[in-house]
């Protein structure tokens, strides 16, 4: 159960780390700057949130099987809590699939792109995606502790 | 000011193995959140986790994810290389794939991915239940065959329609991405419709 926690934890911090760099990667301190190697990045760190994605939704099941058969019910303050993480996960993997597809698309345009709008898009995409794991940090916080 | 990026299709990421990797990611954890949050609200997460070995838990979604990447990377290769009209055209330059097509596809390999699915699992059923001795080892095969033949039908129907839904899905997200880009350039580059 330790290597369990160990993984969900790693996991969290490859999602929230990544996010925050690639966000930083994308700052608009320059107007017209390549964004070449900031969507590199961006296109490593969608690869690698999609597996530590996979391993946070496992082991976020393994964690809950620890608690199993004793599961807190759902109008319970951990319930509560539980349901909203579930809701916001649910969002962070909607919004990601744009986001990844946004890169996706970003990536096939034929000449490197300056710094635009598009760019723009995908920083406020990574903060987002920043903004949502901290909360689900928060949340798993309140869960764990109370 | 860059070129803007062409808009993006479900039958223009055939070679993309970033989409099909973060698609069938996206599938393969959705659905189970979605299952776990319907159990876990109907009150049945806690007796049902409470049966399941860590180790199988964990087998069965990486077994999951395996399949899922292959459902549907074999779902963007086909609406790739689907037979068009237009003959010469490569999937860069050709109309977009219809949504009847791409739910059609998408529910046949999810079928398809339903049913290897269930025959893991009725394989390891078998394989941690089946008695040890010969005699009743074989008496114990027609029930085998009518389960999986059983199950192999349902597997089918559930995932086909899981494979539909979630290729309808991809649809509206290729659209919101697809038009977040629009907005962003202007009105260029908007996805087609099919017919």
């Amino acid at each position: 159960m330790l290597a369990i926690r160990w993984l969900h934890v790693v996991a969290m911090a490859v999602v929230l780390g990544g996010a925050t760099l690639t966000w930083w990667q994308f700052r608009d301190d320059e107007t017209g700057k390549e964004t070449t190697a900031a969507l590199a990045t961006a296109a490593a760190y969608e690869r690698g949130f999609w597996a530590a994605l996979g391993v946070l939704v496992m082991t976020g099941v393994g964690n809950l099987g620890s608690l199993a058969p004793y599961v807190p019910e759902p109008g319970t303050a951990w319930g509560t809590a539980f349901a909203a993480k579930l809701l916001l996960v649910v969002a962070l993997l909607a919004i990601s699939a744009v986001r990844t597809l946004h890169v996706a698309r970003y990536r096939r345009a034929e000449t490197p792109p300056a710094f635009d709008g598009q760019a723009r898009t995908l920083r406020a995409g990574y903060a987002a995606t920043a903004l949502l794991v901290a909360v689900l940090v928060v949340l798993a916080e309140v869960m764990a502790h109370g | 000011m860059a070129e803007p990026a062409r808009a993006l299709s479900l039958a223009r990421v055939g070679d993309d193995p970033l989409v099909s990797w973060a698609l069938a990611s996206f599938h393969t954890a959705a659905l189970t959140v979605l299952g776990l949050a319907a159990l876990y609200l109907d009150g049945a997460a806690g007796d049902l986790l409470a049966g399941l070995e860590t180790s199988v838990g964990l087998g069965l979604y990486l077994g999951l994810w395996g399949l899922t990447w292959w459902a549907t990377r074999n779902v963007l290769r086909e609406l790739a290389d689907r037979p068009r009209d237009d003959g010469e055209k490569t999937p860069e330059e050709a109309e977009d794939a219809s949504t009847l097509a791409v739910l059609l596809v998408g529910g046949k390999w999810g079928g398809a991915n339903g049913v290897v699915f269930f025959w893991i699992l009725l394989a390891g059923f078998l394989a941690l239940n089946a008695p040890r001795e010969l005699g009743r080892a074989l008496e114990a095969v027609p029930f085998a065959v009518i389960a999986g033949a059983i199950g192999s039908v349902l597997a089918l129907g559930i995932g086909g329609i899981v494979g539909a839904l979630f290729a309808a899905l991809d649809l509206a997200l290729f659209r919101v991405a697809d038009r977040l880009a629009s907005e962003r350039e202007g009105g260029l580059g908007g996805a087609s419709e099919g017919a």
